[in-house]
């Protein structure tokens, strides 16, 4: 047995001192999880109520709200790919090149249409950046617009109404039934299922085969 | 049981270094535990660890989005799009699909529709997004004014340009010389006439050290016309080269390894591989019958076998040079390669080494046609007749008599390549003006007046064609990044007329289609990746001369002879600067970030060198001290070296790797004479032949039966014995998981087909964002690859067999990862994946010293901390960038897994066979691996998972891996 190698692995005498703050961490610990919790479960932690001003004041009130345009509309890639996409400048003056033409309001969409360049448009639903979300898989089984993003029609500014977490995502995917709808209809604000609700959605679940996965690499690769 | 097989020198005479590399999986840790220093750097960053909490407090970045002002038809944010384009190597072009994804181009694979790639790719294609992204690559235009570098512009040099050129267009061009870099490019060509036109004296020199020019000599000596040869390996039975990589380094690799894999699943009559050659190559290791060979004694062996096949019959030129006596088992091969080659006849081939001289390619010629291979298993292509052409040997007279007025070099990097064919580099100084258009500012930039940065084929257009007229258009995947410019713009400038590289190709391809639906076929042509006419078809040739029978002959034998080929990775030192090339384990030696001699035991005996042992070599010319390596079947008496390395202006990555061998360069200086001698002192060979090696001595301890990792059948029955086929499967103390999932994915892996080229490692790297640590890492074994190629040897270290066996994540139904995690971070999918949380991880390692197969990668550092901002476009993003602390593996491309499900279910239809493939097997050029649905009976793995060759590796262990290797198939002639 070669001495230093053994004495590497030995606890030096200094670590009993270590005992005595064992008591400390007997009372401190539970205030530790005890905010952590409570921090971590917060909705000013999760961001639910988040809404930030955008560079323009576009409502989804007036739009979806009142005019009855269709979400798919402007977010056009939501059925065929992961992002719904922010719809470009050109989407807003198909109807702006005439309406509300010379409106204050609208001068950043004018100017990224002249200039070609984006409008900054702040992101309101951030998932982190390892979790990979597919629109386009959920919209298409039948889970509508407004179980993630609320009652957007109603929207002055858009606000986060969902804490977007893991479990959230996660009581959904262990029990879809309470947001399938037909998948033709995912775009109505105030769809309400005929019948009971869940009854309804596990009629939809096992005619369509809905079997979302709680595999870890559903979401995170 | 089969044959033993070895991993190393080491490993066969069971050093202690190589027990302890077993023992400890990552061998350097403890050191480093204790050494104060490195515990004082650990405690500050624990200091800044704890500083961060409070950052991680506050709310997420605000990130804003930006959508196009109008965006393009057809674009989708987010959902990658494949691009066709080619990219020219080795005088001979690949097709290429690439991805893009958002406008930036992240990967790259073969072509299915283009015949030299049919799908796969090789390593440098592979490799190539990364040259495009790299920060080191030429930014601005350079002028060099009495040794001042001098940032200047186009505008200037465009202005400087013109005033030259009026000046020699008085005199027709007199002293004008462009040094091309051999790119088979038909526009160029054109231009290159044009130019001739106007400038008749001008002359043009193509000079690239990879294209086969004592190939083209001696076949020029033989049939009378410029030809080169184009191989058709599919239909070849018996193959047999003499010094060629066939599968490598060859303008036709991944074509020729397709070949290959073809020739050897007809198990009715099996391909048949022979070679001859001084040191071990990738080629060398899949053949049946391998012969290691003094390098001077390669055109004997040649002229032996010519004999031989002259007494069966067959018309060769006479008078054959009378050989010297051969030894025993020379003798053995050449009458084994002459019987086959008689009873093969036109399915036949006979390939002969690049490095060979011009007489022994117009021998291998001469036999070809004598077996009338000629028009079945090779043809011969005509070369493009250019006006105006000269040669590296009138360039230098020029050179030397101060006549050259302005030479303009396109790409390539003659001051190293061309160092001794010009005369020295130095030479090139004496051109009145010096024009440089380069990637790189590199060495010849720095003898130049003027620096140009050249655009990258992946973001400038251009066309290439194949060595048997396949025409391609380069499509850039993305605008120039550094506002360079291609070699065709820079000769549209030369011509006064400045058209765009677009222009360009438009106009060559006007000329080539003439009128009928040019724009159709145009843009036909780039999706394809190529257009439906071939511009070149084979010409008849024969036997035109003799004369170039006396060239062969035999050279001083009892001298150490050295045999230069180019690097396997960085090839002549033009992908210096690429650390995925640097980083990957060369193919026989495993060596990564550097070169070293190579030379068998038994001449490292001989002359008293030790493995790892600095020496002193000198040649006629030259001398340079590097680092021995004895490796297993190099012949005797023959130093292996490579070209490409101790670069002093590639870049931050390539500069001081490895050591340089001035004047060594590849093509003419294959056969040298050398000396050498030991210095006592150790060199530093970064290799990673021994690491993860999976401990089998523990195993033999414990009483289990171990089968071999590697096994072998014989071709004329291609079945395992049942007893390497049965697996360990106690019933479990516990109630086993059932797999539910729709998909069961698995995996076999044809080591019949690999060839060990190592296109996977990089294709992976890639795709899933793995990151480059070094070379002091590496030699720790930290190297971060997913898939790794084990080399084995068997039999007798002087003749050693050779085999390869990828091994990745092995997917182990019943993993032992997952059983000792204490945090449940890797765990098992539905679908039969071991899936690796990397949120979860705490690094504890305790699932890679569990792995029995040595699969998961640790990070050790946050390996991307200093990426540059460029170089991030490279990354895929459909994969988490892995952080410090938390292990990985390969995931079977589970982004890809992923993709193909959400589209199959997106449509309606269930998901295809073949739909998902991960990118080892998308880029394989001899499509070893098979990924698929084992749950679909019907599908390619699954019926693979069934056949007679499958086994599993260390299923002792009651792992039941979601990996099956398919045996290795051995072919050799009946006497050997």
């Amino acid at each position: 047995m070669t001495e230093p190698v053994a004495r590497r692995w030995v606890f030096p005498p200094w670590t009993n001192k270590l005992r005595q703050l064992l008591g400390a961490l007997l009372v401190l610990g539970p205030v530790y999880l005890v905010v952590l919790v409570g921090t971590g479960a917060s909705p000013k932690t999760t961001d639910v109520g988040y809404a930030p001003e955008q560079p323009v004041p576009y409502s989804h009130a007036l739009h979806v709200g009142q005019l009855g345009l269709d979400c798919r509309y402007c977010h056009n890639t939501v059925e065929v790919a992961a992002k719904a996409a922010i719809p470009s400048t050109q989407t807003c003056m198909n109807c702006h090149a005439r309406i509300r033409a010379t409106s204050p309001k609208l001068l950043a969409v004018r100017e990224s249409y002249a200039t070609g360049m984006p409008v900054p448009w702040v992101r309101v639903h951030d998932l982190p950046d390892y979790v990979y979300f597919n629109h386009a898989a959920h919209v298409r089984r039948g889970v509508g617009c407004v179980s993630c993003h609320g009652r957007v029609d109603t929207m002055e500014v858009v606000q986060q109404v969902a804490p977007l977490s893991m479990g959230w995502c996660l009581d959904c995917h262990r029990q879809p039934e309470r947001h399938l709808r037909p998948p033709e209809l995912v775009t109505s604000m105030d769809w309400v299922a005929p019948e009971d609700p869940v009854a309804y959605g596990r009629r939809l679940r096992e005619q369509r085969g809905i079997r979302p996965s709680t595999d870890c690499w559903t979401c995170h690769r | 049981m089969g044959k033993a097989y070895w991993r190393s020198l080491d490993e066969l005479a069971e050093t202690p270094e190589f027990r302890q590399l077993v023992a400890r999986e990552f061998p350097h840790l403890a050191e480093e535990i204790f050494d104060p220093k490195t515990r004082r750097d650990f405690l500050k960053l624990i200091g800044a660890s704890l500083g961060m909490l409070g950052m991680a407090a506050c709310r997420w970045p605000k990130e804003t989005i930006l959508p196009f002002a109008g965006r393009p038809e057809g674009r989708i944010p987010g959902v990658p799009q494949q691009f066709a384009t080619a990219m020219a190597l080795f005088g001979n072009a690949l097709g290429l699909l690439v991805t893009s994804y958002d406008g930036r181009p992240i990967k790259v694979e073969g072509n299915p529709l283009h015949p030299e790639s049919q799908g796969g790719a090789h390593l440098w294609a592979q490799a190539s997004v990364l040259e495009l992204y790299d920060p080191d690559r030429s930014q601005v235009v350079v002028q060099r004014r009495a040794g001042q570098r001098v940032v200047s512009s186009w505008e200037a040099f465009r202005d400087e340009f013109r005033g030259q050129l009026g000046a020699l267009s008085a005199t027709g061009g007199e002293g004008f010389w462009v040094l091309a870099d051999g790119t088979p490019s038909p526009t160029r060509w054109r231009l290159q006439a044009k130019l001739a036109d106007l400038y008749p004296k001008a002359r043009w020199v193509d000079w690239d050290p990879l294209v086969r020019w004592q190939e083209r000599a001696g076949l020029r000596q033989a049939t009378g016309v410029s030809v080169v040869p184009h191989l058709d390996m599919s239909r070849a039975r018996v193959a047999v080269s003499f010094g060629d990589d066939l599968f490598l380094r060859h303008p036709q690799a991944v074509a020729n390894a397709r070949g290959y894999a073809q020739g050897r699943r007809d198990l009715q009559n099996p391909l048949r591989l022979f070679v001859a050659e001084p040191v071990p190559t990738i080629t060398g290791a899949a053949a049946d019958l391998r012969l290691a060979v003094k390098p001077d004694r390669l055109s004997a062996l040649l002229a032996a076998l010519a004999e031989a096949l002259a007494k069966a019959g067959l018309q060769l030129p006479a008078p054959l040079p009378s050989t010297p006596a051969l030894g025993e088992k020379e003798r053995a091969f050449v009458a084994a390669v002459a019987q086959d080659l008689v009873s093969a006849r036109s399915s036949a081939v006979v390939a002969v080494g690049a490095a060979l001289p011009p007489a022994c390619h117009a021998l291998g010629f001469a036999i070809n046609l004598a077996l009338g291979a000629v028009g079945s298993t090779v043809s011969y292509m005509p070369l493009p007749e250019v006006p105006g052409s000269g040669s590296l040997p009138e360039l230098r007279e020029a050179l030397e008599s101060s006549a050259v007025k302005l030479l303009l070099v396109l790409g390539g990097n003659p001051a190293l390549t061309a160092a001794r064919e010009l005369g020295g580099e130095g030479n090139l100084r004496r051109a009145k003006t010096l024009i440089r258009l380069g990637l790189y500012e590199d060495e010849t930039s720095r003898l130049a007046h003027w620096h140009l940065p050249q655009a990258h084929f992946l973001e400038g257009w251009g066309d290439v064609r194949t060595l048997d007229g396949v025409y391609s258009v380069v499509q850039p995947l993305i605008a120039p990044l550094y506002g360079g410019k291609t070699a065709e713009e820079l000769l549209s400038l030369a011509l006064g007329q400045e058209q765009s590289a677009y222009e360009l190709v438009r106009e060559t391809f006007a000329a080539l289609a003439g009128s009928k639906g040019a724009e159709q076929a145009f843009r036909k042509t780039l999706h394809d990746g190529l257009w439906s006419e071939k511009l070149a078809g084979p010409v008849a040739v024969q036997l035109a001369g003799t004369g170039w029978l006396g060239a062969l002959g035999v050279q001083d034998e009892t001298k150490l002879a050295a045999w230069v080929l180019p690097d396997s990775k960085v090839l002549d030192g033009r992908f210096a600067n690429n650390p995925w090339l640097q980083e990957l384990p060369e193919p026989i030696t495993k060596l990564t970030w550097g070169n070293a001699l190579l030379l068998g035991p038994s001449t490292a005996k001989a002359l008293g060198v030790r493995h790892r042992e600095l020496v002193r070599l000198s040649w006629e010319g030259g001398e340079a001290t590097l680092p021995a390596f004895v490796l297993p079947g190099v012949a005797e008496r023959t130093l292996g070296l490579v070209t490409g390395y101790g670069r002093q202006a590639a870049g931050r990555v390539g500069d001081g790797v490895g050591v340089a061998l001035r004047g060594l360069d590849a093509e003419g200086g294959a056969l040298v004479v050398a000396t050498l001698q030991g210095t006592g002192r150790e060199g530093e060979v970064v290799s990673t032949q021994d690491h993860q090696a999976i401990d089998k001595l523990g195993l033999e301890a414990l009483g289990h039966r171990l089968g071999e990792l590697v096994r072998e059948v014989r071709a004329r029955n291609p079945v395992l014995p049942p007893e390497d086929k049965a697996e360990l499967r106690p019933p479990m103390p516990w109630k086993e998981r059932p797999f539910t999932g729709e998909y069961q994915w698995g995996m076999v892996v044809d080591l019949a087909a690999c060839i060990g080229c190592g296109a996977c490692v990089v294709a992976c790297q890639a795709e899933n964002n793995i990151p480059v640590v070094g070379a002091k890492q590496v030699a720790k074994g930290r190297q971060m690859h997913w898939i790794r190629i084990d080399r084995w040897f068997s039999g007798p270290a002087e003749e050693p067999g050779f085999a390869f066996q990828p091994v990745m994540c092995q997917h182990c139904e019943n993993a032992p990862c997952e059983q000792v995690c204490p945090v449940a971070a890797t765990v098992h999918s539905e679908e039969g994946l071991n899936e690796m949380v990397y949120n979860r991880c705490v690094g504890t390692r305790y699932c890679s010293n569990n792995c029995p197969y040595k699969v998961r990668r640790f990070n050790y550092f946050n390996y991307f901390k200093n990426v540059s901002q460029v170089t991030k476009m490279a990354f895929n993003p459909e994969v988490t960038i892995r952080g410090r602390g938390v292990m990985e593996k390969c995931t079977f491309c589970v982004q890809r897994i992923e993709a193909g499900k959400i589209a199959a279910r997106n449509a309606g239809k269930p998901l295809v066979d073949g739909a998902v493939v991960p990118a080892c097997a998308q880029t394989c050029p001899t499509q070893a691996i098979a990924f698929g649905n084992l749950a679909d009976p019907s599908s390619k793995v699954a019926k693979l998972q069934q056949d007679p060759r499958a086994y599993g590796i260390l299923t002792e262990l009651n792992t039941r891996p979601r990996v099956l290797y398919l045996a290795k198939i051995t072919n050799p002639p009946e006497e050997a």
